[in-house]
């Protein structure tokens, strides 16, 4: 019996998911999927939705209505007890970077591992290679306070990755970023998926986007639509 | 630039809980608890074993209490009185309690016995009635008032009663005593333990956000709590002991009652040793289960 080729498995899919509150549309009957190995950038303007879809794929907030399957497993059905082994899977990386000021760069990338039962040794050893990776050799024992912020969203991406997850999130990572360290930021990103790391990087910047040959998302007023910005065949394989 | 963070430890203190403000105060209180505990402990067991010493007899018996004050002839008097009792088909044995046994008796209560060697003491007569023939003190007393006027029956039955009460009250007051503090151990460990939660609510979002679960972040509480219950709770111990020791040896020289004298054996040395171990494990048990709610209600 034929394997299915691995990227044509569906690692998030969206079946008419919505999330609303009494008043509010936050996220309006949205259909999609990613296929596992991809890179998708999710667009839209601030409000539109993105920070709110991507809660919905690390299991942050339930859909109102209709479904969302992550690893081919409703979200709804994750309970409380298997809910960390499913982050584990996923990687984060939050505008704010969200690093723990009390601690160094070396542990604030090594808990992650440390977390799922890691020894701590073999955590820094492996969060050291994953700094240098990121081009932050020189900075492995200080405190994540005295970076840059492009810095900073490298080390969150270390932190990130080092559990090697399946899917990597990343919402507005570029945003505080100019142009220079934004593009190198996302080649990090780009590095990750060509390693086989699924890719969902959310941002606004249009010039960014520009920039890469990664078909698009783009959410308008809680709805995914095609992107007048982009050509047609960019908005393609996304929409189930 | 900022100081390197030590590299040196076992695992990642990434819940800094041990730099919270609060856990000063615990420290004290629990202390304090302790403390408190364990001078009820030697005061309810010092009082219950002093309750169990005192010998009242069995249900059988009965004491008769001879007035010699102002009797010209005391002793022909008793020897009177024990020879009518032996005659008394119910009665199957009298005993006359000599004076040194009185003065042993009298000890818990007076203390310094020999200011009362010049005193006259009434007789004490110990009389053991035939088991299964039911006690008659009327009919004794009808019988000896003509000998001895202002002569009294003492029924133990009823003396064994009231030390029965004496020690389930004290019992009581002890378990109140205890489960008090050990509301009062759980309250503040679990206001403390919601305190710091809610400190460190933005690392504890992070660590969930990379896949920490619930077990893990409650061990981090749970252990500081043990800790510092374990820590409070020794010095409890260790500044209860002298004081033990201190109001022992002041009763000895205050000539307090033997009754009231704390007394600490081995077992409760033991139980207070324990103590800290014990405070320390319901302050574990307290700060997991406040964590573990908090975490299932924010989902």
């Amino acid at each position: 019996m034929a394997h299915p080729h691995p990227h044509t498995i569906e690692i998030v899919r969206f079946d008419q998911a919505s999330l609303h509150y009494p008043g509010v549309r936050i996220l309006d009957n949205l259909s999609f999927s990613l296929r596992i190995g991809s890179f998708h950038f999710l667009t839209g303007a601030s409000g539109a939705g993105k920070t709110s879809l991507l809660k919905l794929i690390y299991r942050g907030i339930l859909p109102t209505a209709g479904i969302v399957k992550v690893f081919g497993k409703d979200i709804r059905k994750i309970g409380a007890h298997t809910l960390p082994i499913f982050r584990q899977r996923i990687g984060l990386v939050l505008q704010d970077c969200r690093l723990l000021t009390h601690l160094s760069i070396i542990d604030n990338v090594a808990l992650a591992l440390t977390i799922t039962g890691v020894k701590l040794k073999i955590a820094r050893q492996q969060a050291i290679e994953l700094l240098q990776w990121a081009g932050l050799e020189d900075h492995l024992k200080h405190n994540p306070s005295i970076l840059s912020d492009g810095q900073k969203q490298r080390v969150a991406i270390a932190r990130a990755v080092i559990t090697r997850p399946l899917i990597l999130l990343a919402d507005e990572p570029t945003g505080h970023l100019d142009h220079e360290a934004a593009t190198r930021l996302v080649h990090l990103f780009q590095e990750l998926n060509r390693m086989g790391t699924t890719i969902l990087l959310a941002t606004h910047s249009r010039s960014l986007v520009a920039e890469f040959p990664y078909p698009e998302l783009h959410l308008f007023q809680g709805q995914l639509i095609a992107n007048p910005y982009n050509p047609p065949e960019q908005n393609y394989a996304s929409y189930a | 630039m900022l100081p390197m963070r030590s590299q040196s430890s076992k695992t990642i203190d990434d819940i800094p809980v041990g730099q919270d403000i609060s856990s000063g105060y615990v420290c004290w209180i629990i202390g304090l608890m302790v403390f408190l505990l364990s001078l009820v402990f030697v005061g309810a067991i010092s009082l219950s074993s002093s309750l169990s010493q005192w010998n009242l007899g069995g249900v059988n018996r009965i004491t008769i209490e001879v007035p010699l004050h102002g009797v010209q002839n005391p002793e022909s008097l008793i020897e009177n009185i024990l020879a009518n009792l032996k005659q008394i088909p119910s009665i199957a044995r009298v005993r006359l309690v000599d004076n040194e046994e009185i003065l042993n008796l009298l000890q818990p209560w007076v203390g310094q016995v020999n200011l009362l060697q010049d005193l006259t003491l009434p007789a004490l007569i110990d009389v053991e009635m035939r088991p299964g023939i039911p006690k008659k003190p009327a009919e004794i007393m009808t019988f000896l008032q003509p000998l001895v006027p202002g002569v009294r029956i003492e029924e133990h039955s009823h003396w064994q009663q009231m030390q029965e009460k004496l020690r389930l009250s004290l019992e009581v007051m002890a378990y109140l005593f205890i489960s008090l503090i050990t509301i009062t151990v759980i309250i503040t460990i679990t206001l403390i333990t919601r305190s710091s939660l809610v400190t460190h609510a933005s690392i504890i979002d992070v660590l969930r956000l990379v896949g920490a679960n619930n077990d893990y972040i409650a061990h981090k509480f749970q252990k500081r709590a043990f800790w510092l219950a374990l820590k409070g709770g020794i010095w409890g111990v260790i500044i209860a002991l002298p004081t033990i020791f201190f109001l022992n040896w002041l009763s000895l020289h205050l000539g307090v009652s033997e009754a009231l004298k704390p007394t600490l054996n081995v077992f409760l040395l033991l139980t207070i040793l324990s103590l800290p171990f014990v405070v320390g494990l319901i302050s574990l048990i307290s700060a997991r289960f406040s964590v573990l709610r908090t975490l299932a209600r924010l989902g």
